[in-house]
């Protein structure tokens, strides 16, 4: 048999089929299936085999209970989701931010009764001074902080002392 | 529904308050501060160390060398917030206190000593509360005097 344009191509039936094909083309095919007893067996044979499983899907379709399908997976993915997030919830809030709050506290109260001790504030703080005086040390005592003043004095106090 | 008698309520609040408000009565009044003033001739001459100063004897050694120190004179001042007390001290000098204010843990004091007409010295201190300072230095005799003021409130 001649083939006219691309005649008998098992794609050009397929895409008859499915209607993927421009009007001209649609017309040129439609030509060739009045001459062509070959490619009008296969294609009614392709209309046949969709028409089956179109049957078939239909008919499943009935039988089946969508709702209660869709309930179930609902209900599932539900069910993970509650328990990937419930111990690791319970997890955080009732053992690691406890614990957390536990330590840090444990460190503070340490450190204040046992660090800050061990620090002592001097006796006095001094804001100001001032007078008469050549010199003046402040020192501190190396136990208790205690804090010393040691003034001095001008020597014409030493003067005045003397004739006292 | 719970009823809230409004006489009751209102006598709990005041009582409510007042404890709350004691603490504060305290800076709110004009406190006393117990002041004391120990003078001291710190000295190399000789070998002493007075009775009443042998907890200080530690301490004292610590920072000075001297040999002898003997407590001339002992002074208790208790003195308001803003009143002066003076305590007449050895050579003529006279120390002047004033307390300032009392915030925390610490007093503030105003100190002045002078001589006659003269300042020897001026000074502004926080003292904190049951703790001296020691001022020492001006000569005296054969040796120094050492003045420890102390506080408490």
């Amino acid at each position: 048999m001649d083939k006219q344009y691309s005649s008998c191509d098992e794609q050009l039936i397929y895409r008859y089929f499915d209607k993927d094909m421009d009007p001209e083309e649609n017309a040129r095919f439609q030509n060739h299936l009045g001459v062509c007893k070959t490619c009008s067996m296969q294609l009614e044979h392709l209309k046949n085999q969709a028409e089956a499983l179109a049957d078939r899907i239909n008919e499943e379709s009935e039988k089946a209970d969508f709702y209660a399908l869709e309930k179930k997976v609902l209900g599932e993915i539900r069910r993970k989701n509650r328990s990937f997030f419930n111990w690791k919830d319970v997890l955080f809030k009732k053992i690691y931010v406890p614990a957390t709050v536990a330590v840090a506290m444990t460190v503070l109260v340490s450190f204040y009764y046992f660090y800050m001790p061990l620090y002592s504030p001097p006796s006095a703080i001094i804001n100001s001074f001032t007078g008469e005086f050549s010199s003046v040390m402040i020192l501190e005592t190396p136990e208790t902080k205690q804090t010393i003043l040691w003034i001095n004095e001008d020597e014409s106090f030493n003067v005045e002392n003397q004739s006292v | 529904m719970l009823r809230i008698n409004p006489c009751r309520a209102a006598f709990v609040f005041l009582v409510l308050t007042a404890i709350a408000l004691a603490p504060c009565t305290r800076a709110w009044a004009r406190p006393a501060i117990n002041i004391g003033v120990e003078t001291i001739l710190a000295s190399q001459k000789d070998r002493f160390v007075d009775p009443k100063l042998l907890p200080l004897k530690n301490e004292l050694n610590s920072v000075f060398r001297y040999t002898s120190y003997r407590l001339i004179n002992s002074r208790q001042l208790q003195l308001n917030i803003g009143r002066k007390g003076t305590v007449q001290l050895p050579g003529g000098r006279v120390l002047t206190i004033v307390p300032k204010n009392i915030k925390g843990k610490r007093a503030t004091l105003s100190l002045m000593m002078h001589k006659k007409k003269r300042n020897i010295f001026n000074t502004e201190i926080r003292l904190r509360n049951h703790s001296a300072i020691i001022v020492g230095g001006p000569k005296y005799k054969n040796g120094n005097l050492i003045f420890r003021i102390s506080n408490s409130f």
